[in-house]
């Protein structure tokens, strides 16, 4: 007994001085990172390539760079573009059909109607754009009007790409890449997806899942080696007579998607798998929900308007 | 009183010497827990990051208001029983006032159109490692 109350405080001294953290904030949010029993080099080293990955992502595809490749290739109708945007718009492409339609790269001129284009936010006027309207733009969502051919990006020159569902996904997992090349125990936010490297001194990692109903935590799920992410309705929306409008919009209603499902959480090995299979989740009816868990062996926690939960696969419970 | 002390000297469990290394130990103990930071569980801080520079550091245990003009927008902490909350932003979406207080350790507030994080270090460790 005496030998134990001695080892305690021993531990937490040891746990103490091996943990590391840092945090820096970009236009698609937070970058932060807590790193256990790493040497201070070695650390330092891998959070400047983490840096250096979250700079490339600003250079590469944001939209809200209006000098980012992505920006600029919008604006014609054939360019060449780099390795990494032709990856990630071939990603976008086949995630539509993976996903049913329900995974669109084409939605930016329905989310600006609707207000939720990052940045400018003007879905808090509470203005529901007529379905008139949404209809005459259906037209710039049509997926087969795009291609990458001998390395160029082929498409109208008034259909904008948008890779917001995709990229944050795709530069997660590419941090991870680093953290593995590390052989690092740490977990690693990257705008809201959670990434886990490792364990935590040889436990698992403990992520909260946020409530959709507010107040305190809806569940608490252990992890290590996977990446999290989770969706929600509650994230981004506005309320006209009673009804909410998230910003997940339903390519083939044109508008907030109505599901019975209100958040969806997704453990998997990639961050931009997680990323985009949370979005489709949060949009397909029943029976295409349950195929897509069915046939990419999804493990996710699905919440539901009435209160409910239901786990799939080997989402822990 | 006596005669129970004199009872307990002579049980051979329990002698002087025992006494003597069980107060050296809990000594040792009490010198330990000094070390690991234990003082300063009791006096968590508050770090407000601006564009990613710290803009302000404080205590959680003194009430405060902390205002701050960046060229994007104004944002206004209050600290006020033990925790930190955004009580005004003119950023578009409100998020940040959304979030509420926070007080643990590794919780955080941030304020993405304005560029504003708020962490608290040096309090109770959160038995949270992330959120989702």
């Amino acid at each position: 007994m005496l030998i134990f109350s001695i080892t305690l405080p021993l531990s937490a001294c040891s746990e103490n001085t091996s943990k590391q953290t840092k945090s820096v904030v970009y236009s698609f949010g937070e970058v932060a990172i807590t790193a256990y029993e790493m040497t201070d080099e070695d650390f330092d080293n891998m959070w400047s390539e983490i840096v250096d990955i979250a700079n490339l992502f600003e250079a590469t595809v944001s939209l809200s760079q209006e000098e980012s490749e992505l920006s600029r290739a919008n604006s014609e109708s054939e360019t060449e573009i780099s390795n990494q945007l032709e990856t990630q718009i071939l990603a976008g492409i086949e995630y539509y059909n993976k996903t049913y339609g329900s995974f669109n790269i084409l939605l930016a001129p329905i989310v600006a109607e609707w207000g939720f284009l990052p940045g400018e936010d003007n879905y808090l006027a509470g203005e529901i754009p007529s379905a008139e309207t949404l209809e005459n733009l259906r037209y710039l969502t049509d997926i087969s009007q795009i291609s990458v051919e001998n390395g160029a990006l082929v498409k109208p020159e008034n259909y904008t790409i948008d890779l917001g569902g995709i990229s944050k996904g795709y530069m997660a997992d590419k941090m991870l890449e680093v953290l593995n090349a590390y052989n690092c125990d740490c977990i690693l936010t990257v705008g809201g997806i959670v990434v886990a490297s490792g364990d935590k001194l040889g436990e698992s990692y403990q992520v909260a899942i946020t409530n959709p109903f507010g107040g305190s935590y809806f569940d608490i799920v252990a992890i290590s080696d996977e990446v999290l992410v989770t969706s929600g309705n509650y994230e981004r929306y506005f309320e006209a007579d009673g009804e909410i409008y998230c910003h997940i919009i339903n390519p083939e209603t044109l508008s907030p998607t109505q599901s019975e499902v209100v958040a969806v959480s997704v453990l998997s090995q990639s961050a931009m798998d997680a990323d985009v299979f949370a979005t489709a989740l949060m949009i397909l009816e029943k029976t295409e929900r349950e195929q897509l868990i069915s046939e990419n062996n999804i493990s996710a926690l699905l919440i539901y308007a009435d209160g409910t939960s239901e786990y799939f696969g080997d989402f822990p419970q | 009183m006596q005669s129970k002390i004199q009872k307990l000297k002579n049980e051979k469990f329990f002698k002087i010497s025992d006494v003597i290394i069980i107060a050296v130990v809990v000594f040792a103990i009490l010198i330990l827990l000094y070390f690991t930071n234990f003082a300063s569980v009791e006096n968590p801080q508050y770090n407000i990051y601006v564009e990613n520079e710290l803009y302000q550091t404080g205590s959680l245990s003194e009430d405060a208001e902390i205002i701050i003009t960046t060229e994007n927008g104004t944002a206004i902490f209050h600290v006020e029983n033990g925790a930190i909350h955004m009580h005004e932003a003119t950023c578009p979406d409100g998020l940040c006032i959304e979030q509420g207080e926070i007080s643990s350790t590794s919780s955080k507030i941030i304020c993405l159109p304005l560029k504003i994080v708020c962490e608290i270090t040096g309090g109770a460790e959160s038995e949270i490692d992330a959120v989702s």
